[in-house]
C-alpha cells in the first residue's frame, strides 16, 4: 500500500470530507440530506468538551495543538477521485479544523494541508486505514512518561508552560498538576526507595492526586512529603484511589491511626456509616435491587456533590462496590477452559 | 499477546525457572496447573485458591509456590487475596518459597504488593523469588 505513496501539499478547497467516516455517516443517518460544512463540524464534535475539563483529545485541543503548531505532524490520507478532487480518507477532523481557521480568518498557512495521496484505492484499503488509526490507533505513553517528558521540556529545554500548553491543545491545569507531580514523585518518592529498580512508575496517579489543594494540605499540616512518599512506597495509601481519602483519614484520630498502622483502606472503614440493623437478614438479589434503584433515581446534583469530592464515603463506597461488582461478574461470565 | 497466552508464557518461565534451580528429580514432587494436566497431577487448593506451579520437597520440608499474574490481574481483590492464601500456608513450612512471574514492567509493583501483604499476614520470614526479564 505505502509503495506508491507520496506526500503531497492538496489545497484544502479540492478536499471533500468523507461521508463514509464514523462520525459524519452517524450525523447522516439521523438526519440525512446533504450536510452543509457547519453540520459536518456538528458531527466532527467541533462543538463538544471544553478542553480544560477532561484528559481526552477533543476537537477543541487538537485545534488549539494544530495553530499552535502552524500545522499537523502527520500528513492525512486521501484519495484521488475521477474528477481530480480528493476524498478525505482518514484526517477529516484535521481538514474540518484547517477550513475553520481560513473561515475564521486565522494567521497562519491553511490554505494547504500535507496529505498521503492514494490513487483508486479499493474499500478495504481504506478500512485498513481507518483501523489502524482509529481502532488500533498510537500507543499512548503511560501517565508517568508523559510527565516526565513535559518536565523535560519546562525544566531542561526551557520551553514556557504556555508554549506547552499551547502545543498540547490546553488543558493547562493538567499539565501543571503533570509536571508537580512528577517533580515530587522523584524528588520525594525515587531516594527512599533501595534501588532503581523498585521505582514504579503505576505510583504515579498518587502523586497526581497529591497535587489537589486539599490533599497536599492535609498532608502538610502534620506530616512532610516524604511521609507521603513512605505511605506510597509501604502501601499505606493503598489502592491509590484512596489518597482522596487522606484529607478525612488525617482529620479522625482513630482512622489516622489505622491508616499509618495499616493501610487506607482499613482507616476508610472506621469512616463508614454503621451497616443499618437488619440488613444481616436482607437476600443478596434485596440488596442488590435496592441499590440498582437507589443508583438509577440519583439526580444529577447528587452526582456533582460526589464528583466534587472523590475522597467522601461515599464515593469511597462506589469505587469499592464497582470493583467487587466486576470482579464477581467477571468470574460469572468467565468461560470455562 | 492475549492475556491468557501472557500469563501461559508466564507460567512457563515458572516451571524453567524451578526446574533449572530445584533439584526435583531427586527430592521433589512439581505439579503445574496446566489445562493438558490430568487433575490428579495439578497444585493442590490451598483456602481455595490453586497455584500455578507447586513444588514439595520430599526429604527438606520444603514448598515452593509459583504464581504468575500479568499485569492487568496483578492488583486486583482476588490475587491479593490469592497471593495472601500462599503466604500464609508457606508459613507452615520450616522452608517457604514463593516465586512470582510478572511482566518485567510491573516487577516493582509485584515486589511492593508482595511485602505489603507479608507485613499483614505477618508472612515477611517467607522466601520471595521474583523473576525478571519476562515479557507481558
Amino acid at each position: 500500500m505505502t509503495g506508491s505513496l507520496t506526500v503531497e501539499n492538496i489545497p484544502v478547497d479540492q478536499l471533500d470530507l468523507d461521508p463514509e467516516n464514523p462520525r459524519i455517516r452517524k450525523f447522516l443517518e439521523q438526519y440525512g440530506g446533504t450536510p452543509s460544512f457547519d453540520h459536518m463540524l456538528l458531527a466532527l464534535g467541533a462543538h463538544s468538551s471544553d478542553p480544560e475539563s477532561g484528559s481526552s483529545v477533543t476537537f477543541q485541543s487538537l485545534k488549539q495543538s494544530i495553530r499552535a503548531q502552524g500545522g499537523v505532524i502527520n500528513p492525512i490520507h486521501v484519495d484521488k477521485q475521477p474528477n481530480g478532487r480528493y476524498r478525505v480518507v482518514e484526517g477529516n477532523t484535521r481538514v474540518a479544523i484547517f477550513k475553520s481557521f481560513n473561515a475564521e480568518k486565522i494567521k497562519g498557512s491553511w490554505s494547504s494541508i500535507p496529505a498521503f495521496v492514494h490513487e483508486k484505492l479499493p474499500g478495504f484499503k481504506a478500512d485498513a486505514i481507518r483501523l489502524q488509526c482509529h481502532i488500533v490507533g498510537p500507543r499512548p505513553w503511560d501517565p508517568y512518561s508523559k510527565a516526565k517528558y513535559l518536565d523535560h521540556l519546562l525544566n531542561h529545554d526551557n520551553l514556557p508552560l504556555s508554549t506547552i500548553v499551547e502545543l498540547c491543545g490546553g488543558r493547562r491545569k493538567e499539565i501543571a498538576e503533570y509536571i508537580d507531580a512528577y517533580r515530587d514523585m522523584e524528588k520525594y518518592y525515587r531516594p527512599i526507595l533501595n534501588s532503581d529498580s523498585d521505582f514504579d512508575p503505576a505510583r504515579f496517579s498518587a502523586f497526581v492526586e497529591l497535587q489537589k489543594p486539599n490533599v497536599k494540605q492535609a498532608v502538610l499540616e502534620e506530616f512532610t512529603l516524604t511521609n507521603f512518599a513512605e505511605w506510597i512506597r509501604d502501601r499505606n495509601i493503598d489502592p491509590l484511589n484512596t489518597v482522596r481519602a487522606l484529607p478525612r483519614i488525617l482529620k479522625n484520630p482513630q482512622a489516622k491511626d489505622k491508616f499509618l498502622a495499616v493501610n487506607a483502606r482499613e482507616a476508610i472503614k472506621l469512616l463508614e456509616v454503621p451497616t443499618a440493623p437488619g440488613l444481616a437478614n436482607v437476600s443478596l438479589e434485596q440488596l442488590l435491587r435496592g441499590v440498582i434503584e437507589k443508583l438509577d433515581t440519583m439526580g444529577w446534583r447528587e452526582l456533582d456533590v460526589i464528583k466534587a469530592d472523590l475522597g467522601s464515603n461515599k464515593a469511597q463506597l462506589l469505587v469499592e462496590a464497582h470493583e467487587v461488582l466486576t470482579e464477581v461478574c467477571e468470574k460469572i461470565t468467565e468461560k470455562t477452559p | 499477546m492475549p492475556e491468557s497466552a501472557v500469563h501461559l508464557a508466564l507460567v512457563q518461565s515458572l516451571v524453567q525457572w524451578v526446574k533449572s534451580n530445584c533439584l526435583i528429580e531427586k527430592d521433589g514432587l512439581l505439579l503445574v496447573d496446566d489445562p493438558a494436566q490430568m487433575a490428579s497431577s495439578k497444585p493442590p487448593s490451598i483456602n481455595g485458591y490453586f497455584p500455578d506451579v507447586y513444588l514439595r520437597g520430599l526429604r527438606l520440608r520444603s514448598i515452593l509456590i509459583g504464581e504468575a499474574k500479568s499485569a492487568y490481574d496483578l492488583e486486583s481483590r482476588h490475587s491479593r487475596k490469592q497471593l495472601a492464601s500462599f503466604l500464609i500456608h508457606l508459613l507452615s513450612v520450616e522452608r517457604g518459597t514463593l516465586l512470582v512471574a510478572v511482566p518485567w514492567h510491573v516487577v516493582p509493583r509485584a515486589k511492593s504488593l508482595i511485602r505489603a501483604i507479608q507485613r499483614e499476614t505477618n508472612s515477611m520470614s517467607v522466601q520471595t523469588i521474583f523473576l525478571d526479564y519476562l515479557p507481558g
